[in-house]
């Protein structure tokens, strides 16, 4: 039966689905409170997010665009799944992709419980984002040449399997990833969106607060400045001490580092009483004190109404 | 280059120049002139002119032409004054404001000068009009001379958006009254969900207020916020609001011609293309083919447009000459734009084998046998 | 850190050793010429002009066959970095198609606006014929294509249409230009004038090439202009060879099939998603050349590159043998898919010219695999920094990366060459 996108989404959602339905276009199924779809469903485009689908049917056919962002329940997709880009955004209950999947752009953003690769799948061409896939631990061999492969806040992910190419850049921002395997030298590279070379990603023990300071483009300042640390970059800058005292830790001061065409960069340096580690811990720009900046980390807006015993 | 057919003066009019004598209009003038066997025509500066209203009297010459009081912050400040205005005002390079009390001050000196009774290629009174648009339009209308439907804008924003809202959509330019070359001219565009304001000026701060200023890059305002913004500084100005009738299309872009009309004659002529909807020469734009475009509209189109400009200037009958600048619709016919009382001599342009400067020099000289014959 | 998949580079397809006559032609929105050498010893012979003329001919001698030779190649040379290509390749030879006496277009003659610049003028070309505004007044002509339009103050774009359809001239139209329709309701859509020319199909049985929108800036804004469903230009004209149109605010294809059509262009501002799913979901078996102006997000784009994957899989359109994706904010993204695509190695041109292209998308066009059938990249409008493209130029197809004098890449803000 070929039904136009409404009447079939009318029909399904009223539950009223008898036989195989073919699907003209996109078919819009959002916020679905059904868990479940009619099996022998073919359409061109498919968009359940926000929908409570915990499966899709196993003979689901989609030409185009299968679309799953949000599904709180969305466990399991058949295999040999195949459609032209899926997009698994904020699934959070998700774990596993199916043996034999077969798409050119996947998108499992913020699928923070998300670590099962099938061991054969066809991910190529387009693009791989999984941003905030925090449970991920590995890349799959089997990934053919993608446009962009996006592992920015993959905190466990640590390499980067060799024989993966990409034609445009990797973000590997918030990776634990300290180097390219052979096949990817010279791509370039992303930090968080960011463009930066390898020395910025790879190796920020080489750079210095002064090379910082004198980068142009803002956002790459900001990344370099995450990269070497706060701490570092707050002792090898030329920073004006706003105000100083004394906590349990010690000597506290209220650092102030201009930066170009930016605010600038205000934060508090102290010692920790029991580690005697050090911190530059950030605050905003308007803090004028150390206590005044201690209590906004606090959380007082007024500081006169923080009166700690002791500051940890 | 000398240009034997002229001869020298016949009578002993020394012609005498009021303008700002560091102005490159002003020099190309003397300067054309004196290679063309005359002597060359000293210039009173306005600077003095407004410091000492009886200069005139010490000005030697026995003919004048009037040049524009304009590119000149000091010229500006004082003018401004005399119109009533701040008497020491301050504006940043190029910022556009106090129109009307510039136009005011400009008129008080046309009036010293006219009181002189010092002849003038240019009379004062016609200057006047042409350097208001609405009086202006006024006197076409009256000769039947075509021109694009034209009111006085609203003094103020809100009255302007009302009128947008209730027409739903349309498309006009915002001219100031007393303007000139484009400064603070608007195109203005719209229909129910899209808006746009297209013209050669900025948005810059002054003291923490907005302020605008003349910008050779024309722009695009597309936000209502910029379009109010830039209106609501720009209307209590004084300004006309024309129909924006889309001009003809050439390759090299939108297009109109200035004439240049002397002694009631079409001569020099130029086509001038642009992109965007503001011909105006030093905008970037270029001059186009006068050939391609006769094979496009006709010769019989053209003659008419000529025909045209001669008419609208023939409304200013004491005054040699004039620059008008005429569209040609689309259907291929012409309407009158502007007409200028300074105009540039467009330059480097031959008509009948000699220069803007040498016709007009003619021309001089024939009013001057004229009136030497009638006394 | 280039050419992953490139071999060592093969010669330009233009430089042949032993050739003695070369015929070139050129087509675009504005004119359509022949440009033809020929070596004889030690002088060259060459003839150009318009197509459909006699042209001129101009010979010139030189001291000895080899300088001769190496002026004729150098000329050749120039030409064809102007946008000139071989006759022969572009099927400028008449070809019967299937349906009758009808002559196939040439391939060269689908493209129309090459340079920015031209956007603000109306086309003076139309598949190698001279376009003209209709005037009621004048007698309809045989070998001139017509534009119908209203003037601002004015609504004769209908009447003008109803006059052409009933003079005999409209028997042998085979194209029509629709331009400003809108005249003094800015709220006309072009859905009227559609059906008036479907109503009067029988009028203009010719008919193979149709433009719906040849409209100027001065008269409206691209974003501005009112569309409408085009598929009913489709289902009434089973001949037509070349749809193409501008504007995307209201535009559909609603029912994209066509069992002839060849080219199909959409040029907007901003594209509408459901306007890439109905190409998508299309069934043109013959389209040899597909072009999407992409626009900008600000004026309607809400589409991604992953919308375009079944056009970049190359199961939609077996014959495609050119597809431009222009004017496109996110150029860098599309290329980076395309140079993966099975696609790009079956087209002879891709065509990212009027975007947003710069050095991101120029590294990843660097990684092009060697295609035995891609011969040209268009660039034309780009932000490419001049190492990167000494580079792209340096690969084995003719990549044409100029770009307006006035461009200025060093900007912070990077636009599309038409936006609004």
């Amino acid at each position: 039966m070929v039904l136009s996108p409404e009447e079939a989404a009318r029909a399904i959602r009223g539950g009223e689905v008898i036989g195989p339905l073919e699907v003209s276009g996109r078919l819009d199924l959002t916020n679905l409170e059904a868990e479940c779809l009619p099996a022998g469903l073919h359409c061109y485009e498919l968009d359940a997010s926000g929908s409570q689908l915990s499966s899709l049917p196993s003979d689901i056919r989609i030409d185009g665009r299968l679309v799953l962002n949000d599904c709180a329940a969305l466990r399991w997709l058949p295999n040999a799944l195949r459609a032209g880009s899926i997009s698994l955004r904020n699934c959070p209950v998700l774990v596993q992709l199916p043996e034999n999947l077969d798409t050119w752009f996947l998108d499992l953003t913020g699928c923070h419980q998300f670590e099962n690769w099938p061991k054969r799948g066809r991910i190529q061409h387009g693009s791989l984002i999984l941003r905030n896939c925090s449970s991920l631990r590995f890349l799959p061999t089997w990934l053919g040449r993608l446009a962009h492969l996006d592992l920015a806040g993959c905190v466990q992910l640590q390499e980067i399997p060799e024989g993966i190419t990409v034609s445009s850049w990797v973000d590997i921002g918030g990776s634990r990833i300290s180097g390219l395997p052979p096949s990817l030298q010279g791509t370039p590279l992303r930090w968080r969106g960011v463009r930066v070379n390898e020395r910025i990603a790879f190796h920020p023990e080489e750079l210095s607060a002064k090379e910082a300071l004198a980068e142009k483009n803002a956002e790459v300042r900001r990344v370099m400045i995450e990269r070497m640390g706060y701490l570092r970059f707050a002792q090898e800058a030329d920073a004006k001490v706003l105000d100083r005292d004394v906590d349990g830790g010690g000597e506290r001061q209220l650092l102030s580092i201009n930066l170009r065409e930016d605010e600038p960069l205000v934060g508090l340096y102290c010692t920790c009483p029991s580690t005697q580690r050090h911190y530059f811990l950030r605050v905003p720009p308007t803090m004028k004190t150390c206590h005044q900046a201690a209590a906004w980390m606090a959380g007082y807006e007024d500081a006169s109404l923080y009166r700690p015993k002791i500051e940890t | 280059m000398m240009n034997g057919a002229l001869s020298r003066w016949e009578s002993s009019a020394r012609l005498g120049l009021i303008g700002n004598p560091e102005n490159r209009r002003i020099r190309d003038f003397q300067n054309a002139f004196e290679q063309l066997g005359f002597q060359r025509p000293a210039c009173l500066a306005y600077e003095e002119l407004l410091r000492n209203p009886e200069a005139l009297s010490f000005f030697d010459v026995e003919l004048l032409r009037i040049d524009s009081p304009g590119e000149n912050e000091k010229v500006a400040a004082a003018l401004i004054a005399l119109g009533g205005g701040p008497s020491q005002v301050e504006m940043d390079f190029g910022e556009i404001g106090f129109l009307k009390e510039y136009y005011r001050g400009f008129c008080a000196v046309l009036d010293v000068i006219e009181k002189s009774c010092i002849p003038c290629l240019n009379a004062p009174r016609d200057i006047k009009v042409m350097f208001d648009k609405w009086a202006c339009h006024q006197r076409f209308l009256q000769s039947g001379i075509e021109r694009p439907p034209t009111e006085l804008a609203p003094a103020d924003f809100p009255s302007l958006l009302e009128r947008m809202r209730e027409s739903g959509s349309g498309r006009l330019f915002l001219k100031p009254l007393h303007g000139s070359s484009a400064s603070g001219v608007c195109a203005l565009r719209w229909t129910p969900r899209h808006q746009q304001l297209i013209a050669p000026l900025r948005i810059d701060t002054k003291g923490g207020q907005p302020i605008l200023v003349n910008s050779l890059e024309v722009r695009t305002y597309t936000t209502m916020a910029d379009i109010e913004l830039i209106l609501n500084l720009l209307l209590p100005q004084g300004l006309i609001s024309e129909q924006w009738i889309p001009k003809l299309t050439l390759p090299g872009g939108a297009l109109d011609l200035r004439v240049l009309v002397i002694a009631g004659e079409a001569r020099h002529w130029v086509v001038r293309q642009s992109r965007h909807p503001m011909t105006n020469l030093h905008l970037g734009n270029q001059r186009g083919n006068p050939n391609a475009l006769c094979e496009l509209i006709g010769s019989e189109n053209l003659q008419a447009t000529f025909r045209l400009a001669e008419r609208a200037a023939m409304c200013f009958p004491a005054s040699l000459y004039a620059g008008v600048d005429v569209l040609i619709d689309s259907r291929h016919w012409p309407l009158v734009g502007e007409i200028n009382a300074f105009g540039d001599l467009l330059p480097r342009l031959l008509d009948r084998g000699e220069s803007a400067y040498a016709a007009i020099a003619k021309a001089c000289q024939k009013r001057e046998r004229k009136q030497n014959c009638m006394l | 850190m280039r050419m992953l998949h490139c071999t060592a580079p093969k010669s330009k397809p233009e430089q042949s050793q032993t050739e003695m006559k070369r015929e070139l032609v050129y087509m675009d929105a504005k004119s359509s010429k022949f440009w033809s050498i020929e070596l004889a010893g030690n002088s060259h012979t060459v003839k150009f002009g318009r197509i459909g003329t006699g042209g001129q001919t101009a010979t010139k001698t030189f001291a000895d066959e080899t300088a001769a030779r190496k002026d004729m190649e150098k000329l050749i040379r120039e030409k064809l970095g102007k946008g000139y290509v071989d006759a022969a390749a572009s099927d400028s030879a008449a070809r019967k198609s299937e349906l009758g006496a009808e002559e196939q277009i040439p391939f060269i003659a689908f493209s129309s606006i090459n340079r920015r610049e031209e956007i603000s003028e109306n086309i003076g070309t139309f598949i190698g014929k001279r376009v003209v505004d209709y005037d009621p007044e004048k007698p309809a002509k045989a070998d001139v294509v017509y534009r119908f339009r209203s003037d601002w103050d004015e609504n004769e774009v209908i009447p003008n249409l109803k006059h052409f359809m009933a003079t005999p001239a409209a028997a042998d139209a085979n194209a029509l230009v629709l331009g400003a329709w809108h005249g003094d309701d800015p709220e006309m859509t072009s859905a009227e004038v559609i059906e008036v020319l479907v109503k009067e199909k029988d009028r203009v049985p010719r008919l193979v090439a149709i433009f719906v929108g040849d409209i100027v800036s001065e008269e409206n804004e691209i974003s501005w202009i009112k569309q409408s469903d085009l598929s009913p230009l489709l289902a009434a004209f089973p001949k037509l060879q070349l749809l193409r149109s501008r504007g995307g605010d209201g535009l559909e294809l609603k029912a994209p099939n066509h069992a002839n059509l060849r080219a199909l262009a959409i040029e907007t501002g901003g594209l509408d998603v459901s306007v890439i799913r109905s190409v998508c979901t299309s069934d043109f078996p013959n389209l040899e050349y597909l072009e999407l102006w992409l626009g900008t997000e600000e004026y309607g784009a809400n589409h991604s590159a992953a919308d375009l994957q079944p056009i970049f899989s190359g199961r939609l359109f077996p014959k495609l043998r050119y597809l431009g994706l222009r004017n496109c904010q996110r150029a860098d993204e599309i290329a980076a898919v395309a140079v993966n695509s099975p696609l790009i190695n079956r087209i002879e041109i891709f065509d990212l010219s009027l975007g947003v292209l710069t050095d991101e998308g120029a590294r990843a066009l660097l990684k092009l695999p060697s295609s035995p059938t891609l011969k040209k990249l268009n660039l034309h409008y780009n932000y490419i920094t001049p190492d990167l493209i000494r580079e792209l130029k340096a690969l084995p197809l003719t990549v044409d990366a100029s770009r307006p004098s006035d461009m200025d890449i060093d900007d912070e803000w990077r636009f599309v060459a038409v936006g609004e």
